[in-house]
């Protein structure tokens, strides 16, 4: 019976060590110092990718253009294939108007 | 209980038997599972500092967008804004990219106009006179300057200019403030040749956050030719920019998900003769199908467990101890300016459950079904393979 | 009556073109407390007869009852069960588990019932003496020889205390020696009360004083209505 044991012990502790690790991160905290420099600065994104506007200011950049700043972009960026379409909500569509010429 | 921990004992005894095989189907099912794991760690972390930091962004930004593209703002627009009510202040911002061909990267420009501030996450001042800087530490770091040394830009005429280094942001706050370059707004005007009538956009400062969405709705009114963006709008952006279809993390969730799928189809497959034989006796000495399908489980659980605890237990100390350096490659692409990631371990239990579910049910099955199946034959006939 | 069949009939690979009737309409009946042996040339289907009637394997036609009950048709867990309670079966395979130490499979049987692993190693070891495998307990059992595996698969067989011992020619790789112990051990059983029923083409335990009745079979039929 000890392999049966000892499984179940190590899967204990493995279960436990996962649970402790996920809860540090739920704890309260230190990001005040960073909300007050967004505050100060007005600050909208992630200094992430810094290759084109729509990539360094996602939130900020035309829903639609791709490779529209950054001297010498030929390809489109790795980091660019992570920033998916902004969801529709504030696009205009056009409107079809349907008739006889 | 007691019966069940027998079964146990058996299934491990088993898989002890067959150790070699066994120990390599652990690694390569935790490697697959520390690479989906570190992928919902990054983005989880990324999302939720962005969540929590960018809640402090301006309530609303207004730009102008011109031939379909982001233009230079009147500053008339800002005293339009602040008049309508609820709308606590607009103040017309400066800001801009700089493309340093030596070093192959952007620089975000930005204009700073109450100079007095106090920011916890810098050393040094911000810029007060017009030949001085605040910079971001990926700059400082890039061209290996300290505060009190200069850096020197060319200007929108073409001409060098030189701005003294008055204060460096933190590695702490790299996240937001890796390759800002900050300058006193009237002297980013004269470095980029700005018309003193325009702005790059208004931020907006909002006293009700509820009326956000009606008073974007007439700024538009008022001004057609604008894009009013609200914070929610930005951080729903970060929401969306960090999840499960994003494009590489998509791809390489896919490919941990396929390398999965072909081991799952290969243990569904390949039940071996020997393991048919294996039930065969069991069921021959007066094993109930139960009792089979209990070691069946045990074995298929031990393994798959195993390998999730050890798959996300790794991811973690990738992602939040190491940085995820194995990650970071893909993120970056060509990027010269990539942030450290000092991430703060924020994960969604809900998304690790998902995550064990998908690992651990499938694997379960795969073993379960063809040890099923060959459990209800007849023992004659499978001890004869 | 312990066991009966009816008109018991196997045919392997039906349909096909290797298609094989191993066994043909075998009537028989076998008592509480009967030892009986098993005789018949090889391949005549003593071991297809023994499996059917320990309900490894299900009839193509006919019946086998037990205590009564017909069982051919009963579902899986029924059978389970039986083989499980009533029955010690020596396979003339031995069906070991390969890599898994002389202990260890004998207790196989008894492990998914209520005995604590203690109870159940010291009913394996004192079998293992009674077949004089008590040093071997611990090797495994592909590095024994053909006679210890077969003793192991005897007291596999015996671990339970069955109430019907089937052995298909147990002592095909036994020495005198070891004959007369295990004639010596089933005799004690039977004493005891269990049945036996013998599969063997070894003349030492047909002429046995042990066993009371010899069925033989010949190409699947049982021999004596074959007589003329
Ligand atoms: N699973 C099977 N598939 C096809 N044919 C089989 C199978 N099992 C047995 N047979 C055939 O059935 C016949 C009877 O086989 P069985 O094993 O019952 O003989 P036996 O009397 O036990 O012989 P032996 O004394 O050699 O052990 C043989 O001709 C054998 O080839
Ligand atoms: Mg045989």
């Amino acid at each position: 019976m000890w392999r049966a044991r000892l499984y179940l012990t190590a899967t204990l502790c493995g279960i436990l060590t996962l649970t402790a690790l996920l809860m540090t991160g739920q704890q309260p905290n230190d990001s005040a110092d960073k909300q007050q420099l967004v505050a100060a600065f007005g600050l909208t994104d992630l200094a992430l990718f810094s290759e084109a506007r729509y990539t360094r200011h996602p939130s900020q950049a035309d829903l639609f253009t791709a490779f529209q700043d950054s001297p010498g972009a030929i390809d489109h960026f790795p980091s660019g294939s992570l920033v998916v379409p902004i969801p529709g909500s504030r696009t205009r569509s056009i409107t079809v108007l349907k008739g006889e010429r | 209980m007691n019966r069940q921990l027998k079964l146990l004992e058996y299934a491990l005894a088993g898989l002890t038997r067959r150790k070699g095989k066994n120990v390599a189907l652990l690694l390569v099912y935790a490697f697959t599972i520390a690479a989906l794991g570190s992928v919902l760690f990054l983005t989880d972390a990324l999302r939720s500092e962005a969540r929590q930091t960018l809640d402090h962004a301006p309530e609303m930004v207004v730009q102008r967008i011109s031939a379909g593209r982001h233009e230079l703002i009147p500053r008339s627009y800002a005293t339009t804004i602040a008049q309508l009510p609820g709308v606590r202040q607009a103040t017309p911002r400066v800001w801009g990219y700089y493309y340093d061909a030596l070093v192959r990267a952007n620089f975000t420009l930005m204009g700073v106009t109450e100079p007095e501030t106090q920011i916890k996450d810098l050393q040094g001042q911000l810029p007060a006179a017009d030949n001085e800087c605040a910079v971001g530490i990926g700059i400082a770091d890039i061209f290996g300057a300290t505060i009190g040394d200069s850096l020197v830009l060319v200007d929108a005429h073409g001409k060098n200019r030189v701005f003294a280094i008055s204060g460096i942001f933190s590695a702490h706050s790299a996240l937001l403030t890796h390759d800002l370059i900050l300058m006193p707004e009237p002297a980013l005007r004269a470095f980029f040749n700005l018309d003193p009538t325009v702005a790059t956009d208004i931020a907006v400062s909002i006293a009700n956050p509820r009326e956000i969405t009606t008073l974007a709705k007439k700024v538009r009114y008022h001004l057609p030719d604008t894009r009013p963006i609200s914070r929610s709008e930005i951080l729903h952006t970060y929401d969306s920019i960090f999840n499960w279809r994003s494009g590489m993390m998509f791809a390489v969730s896919v490919a941990a998900l396929i390398a999965f799928c072909i081991l799952a189809w290969d243990k569904a497959t390949g039940i071996s003769a020997d393991e048919k034989r294996e039930i065969g006796i069991l069921k021959a000495v007066g094993w109930n199908t139960g009792d089979v399908m209990a070691i069946k489980f045990w074995e298929g659980l031990i393994l798959s467990l195993s390998a999730f605890l050890i798959g996300t237990i790794a991811a973690w100390l990738h992602v939040f101890v190491l940085g995820a350096p194995a990650l970071t490659p893909i993120l970056k692409g060509w990027s010269v300016l990539f942030p450290p990631f000092s991430l703060q371990p924020v994960t969604d239990p809900y998304q690790i459950l998902v995550l064990a579910f998908l690992t651990i049910a499938p694997y379960l099955a795969c073993t379960l079904i063809p040890a099923w199946k060959t459990a209800v034959t007849a023992p004659e006939q499978a001890m004869r393979s | 009556m312990l066991l009966k069949t009816e008109h018991l009939s196997k045919i392997y690979n039906r349909g096909r073109p290797d298609e094989l009737t191993a066994l043909n309409a075998v009537s028989l009946e076998v008592h509480t407390g009967e030892a009986i042996a098993l005789c018949g040339p090889s391949g005549s289907g003593k071991t297809t007869l023994l499996s059917l009637l320990a309900c490894m394997s299900r009839p193509t036609s006919g019946q086998v009852w037990f205590d009564g009950k017909s069982i051919s048709r009963l579902p899986e867990r029924f059978l389970a069960a039986l083989r499980r309670d009533h029955f010690g079966y020596i396979f003339q395979q031995f069906n070991l588990i390969r890599d898994l130490s002389v202990i260890d499979n004998i207790s196989i049987p008894l492990l998914p019932g209520t005995l604590s692993p203690q109870q159940i190693r010291k009913r394996g070891m004192s079998v293992l003496e009674q077949l004089d495998l008590a040093d071997k307990a611990k090797q495994k059992a592909c590095q024994l020889s053909g006679g210890e595996q077969q003793r192991v698969a005897i007291a596999r067989a015996l671990i339970g205390n069955p109430q019907v011992i089937i052995a298909d020619e147990p002592t095909a790789h036994l020495d005198h020696s070891l004959t007369n112990d295990l004639l010596n051990i089933l005799s004690a059983l039977h004493a005891g009360g269990a049945t036996l029923l013998i599969a063997t083409h070894d003349p030492a335990i047909y002429h046995h004083p042990l066993i009371q009745r010899t069925i033989t079979l010949h190409n699947g039929s049982l021999a004596d209505l074959l007589a003329p």
